[in-house]
């Protein structure tokens, strides 16, 4: 079966007996994916289009003396005037005729959406001195409030999921950092109990509104910093490594039960979650989160998350080993063990017939 | 709008998990008939494929590691004997294991067996020292490891040997020819896109184990950052009092460029076109803004001048990948149209 394209798809999904209404589902498809979505490829190019024109941009205001860098005023009223530009534009997309002017729609309002949220967190920065239950915050976390309130309150409204999705992780990545340097670890463990959570609801979640599919991939890297943060930095394990493992391994067996209950003889599912607890006891936190990740790859189709958890894998495995407190000798044995171990995995993925049943 | 101009317009759009969740979503296909497209688009067998060969090639790293380590941790206690004997024994198995197994743990095991003869001549040079430079070393690993190269049939393995002649070119021409880094990031860059052009001609013919696109990035994309090395350096610097970096410059500039519509008009692979294309966009918008801030003197226009410039410059990348991408769904549907006619 060869499948190209939207249309290929619609008409098999229609043979196949699965899609009833295919007219209809071509003129919703029609009118709105054209429009909004862009591969990834291209939101890579305007991501660092953006990201550079929004850095001339912003000397360029500094420079023309217009913008008084020390009033929350003109911060926050050129900041809010940037991102209503930013929406206006990105309307006219609807209208723009030609490929060239939506790329150039695009381009400009992603720029005057950027500029305007540096603008308005710097403005909100300034503004939380004078709101006395936030007085005691440092400058770092009156960013964090700034950053989190601009992007909940544009997330809804500016339908670009390359915005959404950078927003969101930035806001996190903020929060992280802020925690690190109070050196917070129960902070840090709260954060990740809450994303791991979040994380897991959104992905097993089929019938959800596509709008939160950035600020799920927000989640699930600022997770993955998260464990690696936790996992690399000793002052961060108040809370034992193996709470932090102990979730992990409720979040995999969870995970399994959802992919495996109808598809495997139970036997080999029990052997799943023997082999998972052993696990826990023996790796890292970065080996279970990049376990559940490959399996949530796999569940889902993701093609995202799939090689990233790929990548995750081989770095955690490089992590694990090398800070392993054993002898040089001790760590040969382990890493022999570890690949023969490996190459039974691989023998067992070959086999297992996940449709079979009982030949699992 | 008619139903044929639908289909038309709905062709050029890929399909792929933001559609199928699309459908789901708004009630037209059911769990079960999101279950069936994803898994056309997705097949989990692939996914099961890909694993098991990963988790083979990190077995095979882990097992090589312990090696590594076991022997450098322990070098000293070990006699010459002991050690020539151990590497000669694990070389020798490996060696059998290519010859007794087949498909993809036969590759493996040749991997392996070309590894262990870098590291038997790597022991070798630390027992008997002589004057030879690092260069010989990596050119005969090179040429050992050849006809199991050429036998193989195996990326992975291809890939390795590239990277081991990389080494011996490179040091090669600093330690025998004493040049200077331009000239050997220059020969570099023209030994990659040799080797990225056997791959794509290999493709092309139809070689099965050349399918797949990770060994295309894994030439593509030392071959960007060899070409962008000289390219920045000359903007930066503007250096005309050798010829090494201004050549390096030209012809890292035809490469991004000869590369860039080999990708658009012949191959059209959309990654190798994507990295190709923020590369050049990213060697425009430094020329650009290296030209701005020497010939302008306000600040202000400066800085207008390199804001419109990277705009311009981005837009019109981004402009060409849609533009491209639009005829490769066509060229893909005459292509398909043709082959379900005959």
């Amino acid at each position: 079966m060869v499948i190209l394209n939207t249309n290929d798809l619609i008409e098999q999904l229609h043979a196949s007996g699965f899609l009833a209404q295919k007219k209809e589902a071509r003129a919703e498809l029609l009118c709105t994916l054209n429009h909004y979505q862009l591969p990834t490829y291209l939101n890579i190019i305007m991501a660092v289009g953006a990201f550079l024109g929004t850095f001339f941009f912003y000397h360029l205001l500094t420079s023309l003396y217009i913008l008084n860098q020390n009033s929350i005023v003109h911060l926050l009223g050129w900041g809010f005037g940037f991102i209503v530009a930013a929406l206006l534009i990105y309307q006219s997309l609807k209208s723009a005729k030609t490929p060239l002017m939506q790329s150039a729609a695009v381009q400009t309002s992603l720029i005057f959406m950027w500029l305007g949220k540096i603008l308005v967190v710097k403005g909100i920065a300034k503004l939380i001195p004078f709101i006395q239950i936030l007085q005691s915050l440092d400058t770092d976390e009156r960013l964090f409030v700034g950053m989190a309130v601009i992007t909940v309150l544009t997330y809804f409204i500016y339908n670009l999921n390359l915005d959404r999705f950078v927003s969101t992780f930035l806001t996190l990545l903020l929060l992280i950092y802020n925690l690190y340097s109070d050196g917070n670890a129960i902070g840090i463990f709260v954060l990740f109990t809450a994303l791991l959570v979040v994380t897991g609801t959104l992905f097993i979640v089929d019938r959800k509104s596509r709008t939160l599919d950035p600020f799920e991939y927000a989640c699930c890297f600022a997770l993955c910093v998260c464990t690696a943060l936790v996992t690399m930095k000793p002052e961060f394990q108040t809370i034992p490594l193996l709470v932090y493992d102990l979730l992990l391994t409720f979040a995999m067996i969870a995970l399994i039960y959802l992919i495996l209950t109808p598809l495997i003889h139970q036997r080999a599912f029990i052997l799943c979650i023997i082999g998972i607890m052993v696990l826990a006891f023996f790796s890292s936190p970065l080996i279970l989160l990049s376990l559940s990740l490959l399996l949530l790859g796999y569940w889902k189709h993701d093609r995202l998350i799939t090689p990233f958890a790929i990548l995750f894998f081989i770095a955690s495995l490089a992590q694990y080993f090398y800070a392993l407190p054993v002898s040089i000798n001790q760590k040969t044995m382990i890493l022999v063990a570890s690949g023969l171990l490996l190459f039974v995995v691989s023998y067992i993925v070959l086999r297992l017939d996940l449709n079979g049943g009982d030949n699992a | 709008m008619t139903e044929q101009n639908d289909s038309l317009t709905l062709s050029r759009l890929p399909a792929n998990r933001k559609v199928v969740d699309f459908l789901f979503t708004r009630g037209f296909i059911s769990h079960a008939g999101r279950e069936m497209a994803l898994e056309w688009l997705y097949p989990h067998d692939d996914w099961r494929f890909q694993v098991s060969i990963i988790t083979r090639l990190l077995g095979s790293t882990f097992i090589i590691a312990a090696l590594i380590y076991y022997f450098v941790h322990n070098w000293q206690y070990m006699s010459t004997a002991y050690k020539f004997f151990t590497i000669e024994l694990a070389l020798a198995l490996a060696v059998l294991a290519s010859v007794f197994y087949n498909n993809f743990n036969q590759k493996l095991a040749m991997t392996i067996t070309a590894i262990l003869m870098g590291m038997l001549l790597a022991f070798y040079a630390q027992t008997y020292p002589t004057s030879a430079q690092t260069y010989v070393y990596f050119a005969i690993w090179a040429l050992f490891i050849s006809p199991w190269v050429l036998l193989s049939q195996f990326a992975f393995l291809w890939i390795g040997w590239i990277v081991v002649l990389n080494f011996a070119l490179g040091f090669y021409l600093d330690q025998a020819l004493n040049l200077n880094h331009h000239w050997i990031r220059l020969s570099l860059l023209i030994l990659n896109v040799i080797f990225l052009g056997l791959r794509e001609y290999g493709y092309h013919q139809g070689l099965t184990w050349l399918h797949g696109t990770w060994h295309r990035y894994a030439l593509l994309i030392p071959i960007i950052l060899l070409a962008l090395f000289p390219i920045e350096i000359q903007i930066a610097k503007q250096d005309y009092t050798t010829i090494a970096l201004p050549l390096s410059a030209a012809v890292a500039w035809l490469t991004l460029l000869g590369l860039t519509f080999y990708y658009a008009k012949q191959d059209k692979n959309m990654g190798a076109l994507s990295l190709l294309i923020l590369t050049l966009c990213f060697a425009l918008g430094s020329l650009w803004v290296r030209v701005v801030m020497g010939e302008v003197q306000s600040k202000v226009i400066e800085l207008t001048l390199c804001t419109l410039g990277v705009f311009c410059i981005f837009t019109t990348g981004a402009y060409f990948l849609k533009r491209t991408s639009y005829h490769r769904y066509l060229q893909d549907e005459l292509a398909y149209g043709h082959t379900q006619h005959e």
